[in-house]
């Protein structure tokens, strides 16, 4: 069984929020589970969508919610969501999982734990903002149980 | 009150989906002509050409590489070029050759996107790519696998493929190993095939018919089908060096745009882009694909704006070719980059973006200080030539129904492939009229 955990994200500021969970959540990875880090993989989210159990995608979101909250959601309610990943060109995290959908790529399971950061700012090019540190405990608390949730759910799964 | 009557009437396509960056679109009519027609591009400026003042000139190419997420290479490369020009570097065979292949690399990546995601929704009479892997899924993995080889490329060159770090002044930081190159040569000939499919299927696509009287406008090179290097040429007689490049075009500001038109001085409008490259280097291309451009049963040249798909397919075939003939012939430069000797000085590149030509200036001072830059953007050139296209089609536009008419007008701009800033959005389209 494999629940595969992407941390999406790039280098600058709190964009890196779903690249430094990944980093601690690898330090004692949960069981069952690979760790992928994705710095703006684009198109190429959908080939890491595939060929896994459940997959859960970690990454900085913008929605106009208070910096530092968790959302989680499913794939599927992704669509409806207004959550705005920060990303570069081609397709954002919310068309490649889309895409990977309507070409039956993706895992039959899937969530998003997005972590609510600032708009960019000019003069925080490099790390993460202290709000943003404070929460990565909590966002990587919270990846954790919902990978024992989907290894739960999996499991059962299987063995029915 | 707003006016029903046909002969007044307007048409406000307040954003533009899938087009990289905001604008917006402004049709009006009165007495059935066209009182105003206006393409804004409202993306806020960025100020690169301010900000780039006083930097050393070695951190000009990392720091304009990040002006584009889908073709940061020719913007890191016209730095490039322009400062190689100015300090007078000359470079090592082996590495202009691999600076071949990093185009090569964005071209597929950035054509294939273009093609499979962008436009062919629209010619297949699709809402989106979604609707279209729906009906076709074949075709749509068939994008993603052409494009996971252009990226492959740029990722070997450039350390990553968004916003690369590769290339510098001189050559590049590292260059690729022997296996490297093996590999990717593997992952090109894997998709050769897809490359001459996509050729015929877009070529089958029912395109819109349109004979306009256009200038294209690209570099041209006497051995090579132009990347980087090369003389201005356009379908009017232009046959200039990039050092007259101030001569040839100017630029001037609209109000309801912050991106400058640029246009032929005394003449007009213009189209930079793969159509432009087709027209004025065809014979530049392999035989094999000038066979296959032929077979197509499309004229070459063509004066027709939306068989630029059919160019960018057959340039995403050209880019393996040349790319596998790079590889083939690839030995390892004696070192990644020459050293140089910065002074004060000015220096000009236009190298071919994916979208059309890309004009880099760049003047130092005696420390190699950066004092003034400009940048001319290839969707900054066709911005008069869009616009004209839209003129041009308003006597048709307004006898179909209002949906139907912003979505002519909405494919004619897609169709240059247009990249007004460095995201994405997928927007709600509002239309008012009367």
């Amino acid at each position: 069984m494999v629940i595969r955990i992407i941390g999406i994200g790039s280098l600058f500021g709190d964009d890196a929020a779903g690249l430094e969970a990944l980093r601690m959540l690898a330090e004692a990875p949960p069981p069952n589970c690979e760790l992928i880090a994705a710095d703006r993989p684009g198109a190429a989210l959908i080939d890491m969508l595939e060929n896994a159990d459940a997959v859960i995608l970690v990454d900085a979101v913008v929605s106009g919610s208070p910096t530092g909250k968790i959302h989680e959601l499913t794939f599927d309610a992704l669509d409806a969501s207004n959550l705005s990943f920060v990303s570069s060109h081609d397709l954002d995290v919310a068309a490649a999982v889309k895409l990977a959908g309507t070409l039956g790529r993706s895992a039959s399971r899937g969530r998003v734990i997005g972590l609510e950061v600032a708009p960019p700012r000019p003069d925080r090019v490099f790390g993460l903002s202290p709000e943003i540190r404070d929460a990565l405990g909590h966002l990587v608390e919270r990846v954790r149980l919902c990978a024992a949730e989907l290894n739960a759910v999996c499991s059962s799964a299987r063995s029915s | 009150m707003p006016s029903r009557t046909k002969k007044n009437k307007t048409i406000d396509i307040n954003f533009l989906p899938r087009v990289e960056g905001e604008g917006a679109l402004h049709i009006s009519l009165r007495d059935g002509q066209v009182a105003e027609l206006r393409l804004e591009i409202f993306e806020p400026p960025r100020f690169f050409e301010a900000f780039l003042r006083g930097r050393d000139s070695r951190e000009a190419p990392d720091l304009t590489a990040r002006i584009c997420g889908i073709c940061p290479v020719a913007y890191q490369m016209s730095t490039v070029h322009a400062f190689e020009h100015l300090y007078g570097i000359t470079i090592d065979p082996a590495v202009r050759a691999l600076r071949r292949l990093y185009f090569c690399g964005e071209w597929i990546e950035s054509h294939a996107l273009h093609i499979h995601m962008l436009a062919a929704p629209d010619f297949l009479g699709c809402e989106s790519v979604f609707a279209m892997a729906e009906q076709n899924r074949y075709a749509v993995e068939r994008g993603l696998r052409i494009k996971k080889v252009g990226n492959a490329i740029v990722a070997a060159l450039g350390g990553r493929s968004v916003h690369p770090v590769g290339a510098c002044i001189g050559g590049f930081t590292r260059t690729p190993s022997r296996e490297q190159m093996a590999d990717l040569r593997e992952q090109l000939l894997r998709i050769r095939g897809d490359a001459v499919e996509c050729v015929r299927w877009v070529s089958g696509f029912d395109l819109p018919t349109v004979n306009r009287d256009i200038e294209f406008v690209s570099l041209s090179h006497p051995g090579e089908y132009p990347m980087n290097e090369g003389r201005i040429v356009s379908s009017k007689g232009i046959d200039s060096p990039i050092d007259d490049f101030d001569q040839v075009f100017e630029e001037h500001q609209v109000p309801y745009s912050n991106a400058l038109h640029s246009m032929v001085r005394e003449r007009g409008a213009y189209f930079v882009g793969p159509l432009a490259r087709i027209n004025l280097n065809f014979d530049r291309l392999g035989k094999d694909i000038q066979s296959l451009a032929r077979e197509t049963g499309i004229p070459w040249p063509n004066s027709n704006p939306y068989t630029s798909i059919v160019a960018r397919a057959l340039e995403v075939l050209y880019a393996i070719d040349e790319a596998v003939r790079v590889i083939d012939q690839y030995q390892p430069p004696s070192t990644p980059a020459v050293r140089f000797e910065m002074r004060a000085g000015v220096g000009r590149a236009i190298t071919e973006a994916p979208r059309g030509s890309l004009y880099h200036f760049f003047e130092t001072d005696d420390h190699g200080l950066i004092r003034s830059v400009r940048i001319v953007p290839p969707t900054s050139q066709n911005q008069a030539r869009i616009e004209s296209d839209l003129r041009e089609m308003v006597p048709d536009i307004v006898q179909h129904p209002h949906a139907a008419a912003t979505r002519m007008c909405e494919i004619a701009i897609r169709n240059y492939d247009p990249c007004i800033s460095c995201s994405t959005h997928f927007l709600k389209l509002e239309i008012r009229k009367w």
